[in-house]
């Protein structure tokens, strides 16, 4: 049975996923609706503009946390393949705790970051900045989640299990 | 040094498995937190990076690209190119060929064309005798015509890092790959007489063909609506994107049919996971190149170039060996957002045209593809056409040598990457 946080991990980047799926289809129609505002209206929509960008923003960062979870980062597994199966473990291992380090890493960046950029809005919609990098914040904050379990089920998995963590 | 440091840094965590988004971030991140820099930079640059126009064509292309293909279209266009050369002696060299020149106007990304041509070329290339490893090298080949001709990701994103027009730099990637594709048919037209390859079993009749024309006519309309959207000048590179993506839609629902809820939220279930996996590493190359940038690394490779030498010809002749070598070691898009600022400055600087030097740059970087430790092109060939990896490298070698003469080509004839943009925009 699958344990109940990694249940709710897994399911929580499904719910990530579809939000970037919808981010998607929003960006394609904010973009076409500066064309047809363009070529018929003659008219520019910077709004369209920014809340595509933010649309841009969301389908990468509420995707990342899905990536890791279904072990699809582009990586070059070439050198790690031909290990033997001891050295093997031991840098899957590795690789699982420092992608703990880079998700904290960059949360914790990110707060720094948000001490000064949350007082400013974004220029066209005047949209807090702080709603600006919540997806980014949202999806590596979910990240760190997905590395966590990872990292937890490389260290207790039983040595002769070579496979990857889930 | 710092920057050495996260070099060094980069290629060991790289090697060693982890992902290359987290490889980089990693690096850059140990060399900020050593040296005392604000943290807060890491996200900053990263997320500010990505809050990009430009970069939006990325998930628009790839996007089009996936419904395009859920849509059929791959399967229509290989039929409808066979009727046209198939019957030519090694006529399914020159089907791949050209099924990827055409399919190359719908996607942007090498590794995207042989996802989705790949197991049809070589599964057909098996069943009518041609050896795997021919299969195999001439597939991955032609794939590398998918990122010089438009639309193209790495163009957008080199267009990007090195602040030019990402619709003249892919405007000026159509001769260039139509020069690719001629060496390479010349390669097979050799080949095939040498070693007799197969003439295609297709049968043609004049009923067939213009029902077969009739079926891949809307796809092949694709390329002709986007190019000319861009070289009218009325569609900036995402715009032109996001009416390809509206075009596949149209045609998948209305004309092939083929399209429906369930496969469209699969295409954009696709579309979010590629495009996050491409644009992440995208974001920490740029914090990365700011780690680089600090260290001055692009004003000290700039001047170390031109004391080399002054002269373009020279400088661009080392800036391909470098980034052939560079093509073995690192995947594409981080070589183009690390190396641009190293190389472009210098170059530039000598008087080699921007635009040009872009070309030269990916399609360098997309001869990488071929070649081990990072050739990606080979191990996604040997997986869909399940050909022991070592047939696939040595499939691959006669290819690399024609792809290198369609890079010398490139290079020494900058007239086939700037006589078209100059022409269509004054």
């Amino acid at each position: 049975m699958t344990h109940p946080f990694r249940a709710t991990i897994l399911w929580l980047c499904r719910m990530a996923e579809w939000v970037a799926i919808v981010a998607l289809i929003a960006a394609t129609a904010l973009i076409m609706a500066q064309i047809v505002a363009r070529e018929v209206f003659v008219t520019g929509l910077s709004w369209a503009d920014e809340l595509a960008r933010y649309a841009g923003l969301t389908v990468i960062f509420m995707a990342v946390p899905a990536l890791l979870a279904r072990n699809e980062h582009v990586k070059v597994d070439m050198f790690h393949d031909m290990m033997p199966p001891r050295p093997r473990r031991f840098f899957n291992i590795t690789n699982d705790v420092l992608m703990v380090v880079f998700a904290a890493m960059f949360l914790i960046a990110g707060w720094q970051f948000m001490q000064r950029a949350a007082r400013f809005s974004t220029p066209a919609l005047g949209m807090p900045n702080l709603i600006f990098y919540m997806p980014a914040a949202i999806g590596m904050l979910l990240l760190l989640l997905v590395a966590i379990d990872r990292a937890v089920a490389a260290l207790t998995s039983a040595p002769k299990d070579e496979a990857d963590a889930p | 040094m710092m920057s050495l440091v996260a070099t060094c840094l980069f290629m060991v965590l790289m090697c060693l498995g982890l992902p290359i988004a987290a490889s980089l971030g990693l690096a850059a991140g140990a060399v900020i937190w050593w040296y005392d820099l604000p943290l807060a930079v890491i996200a900053q640059r990263t997320v500010n990076s990505l809050d990009s126009t430009p970069l939006l064509a990325v998930p628009m292309f790839i996007f089009a690209a996936s419904i395009f293909n859920t849509a059929g279209i791959t399967q229509h266009l290989f039929d409808f190119i066979r009727m046209i050369v198939g019957r030519i002696r090694g006529g399914l060299g020159y089907v791949t060929i050209l099924t990827h020149l055409i399919f190359s106007g719908i996607s942007g990304a090498a590794l995207a064309d042989i996802g989705a041509l790949g197991s049809i070329q070589i599964r057909m290339m098996r069943q009518q005798g041609y050896k795997d490893e021919f299969s195999a090298g001439i597939c991955m080949a032609a794939s590398t015509l998918g990122p010089i001709f438009p639309p193209s990701i790495p163009l957008v994103i080199y267009a990007t890092t090195a602040e030019i027009s990402a619709v003249r730099l892919m405007l000026a990637g159509i001769i260039p790959a139509l020069v690719i594709a001629a060496v390479l048919m010349a390669q097979v037209a050799w080949i095939a007489r040498r070693e007799g390859l197969p003439v295609d079993t297709v049968e043609v009749t004049r009923s067939s063909f213009l029902r077969q024309t009739w079926i891949a006519l809307p796809a092949i309309l694709a390329p002709v609506i986007l190019i000319g959207g861009m070289m009218a000048g009325f569609l900036g590179s995402t715009e032109a994107a996001g009416i390809t993506v509206v075009y596949a839609i149209l045609i998948g629902l209305f004309v092939y049919r083929k399209l429906n809820w369930t496969n469209f939220i699969e295409s954009a279930r696709e579309t979010v996971l590629a495009c996050a996996s491409i644009l992440l590493i995208v974001g920490v190359s740029e914090l990365f190149a700011w780690v680089l940038a600090i260290d001055q690394i692009p004003t000290l490779a700039a001047q170390f170039l031109i004391t080399l030498s002054s002269n373009p010809w020279v400088l661009l002749l080392i800036a391909n060996v470098i980034l052939l070598a560079a093509g073995t070691i690192l995947e594409p898009l981080p070589a183009i957002l690390l190396l641009t600022p190293i190389l472009a400055p210098g170059l530039t600087q000598a008087g080699v045209d921007p635009i040009h030097l872009g070309i030269v740059v990916v399609l360098n970087l997309m001869i990488g593809l071929l070649t081990p430790p990072v050739g990606m092109s080979l191990y996604m060939v040997s997986n869909i056409g399940r050909i022991p990896l070592e047939r696939v490298m040595a499939g691959a070698i006669p290819f690399i040598v024609s792809l290198i003469i369609a890079l010398a080509i490139v290079t020494f004839v900058p007239a086939f990457s700037t006589w078209l943009p100059s022409l269509v925009m004054k």
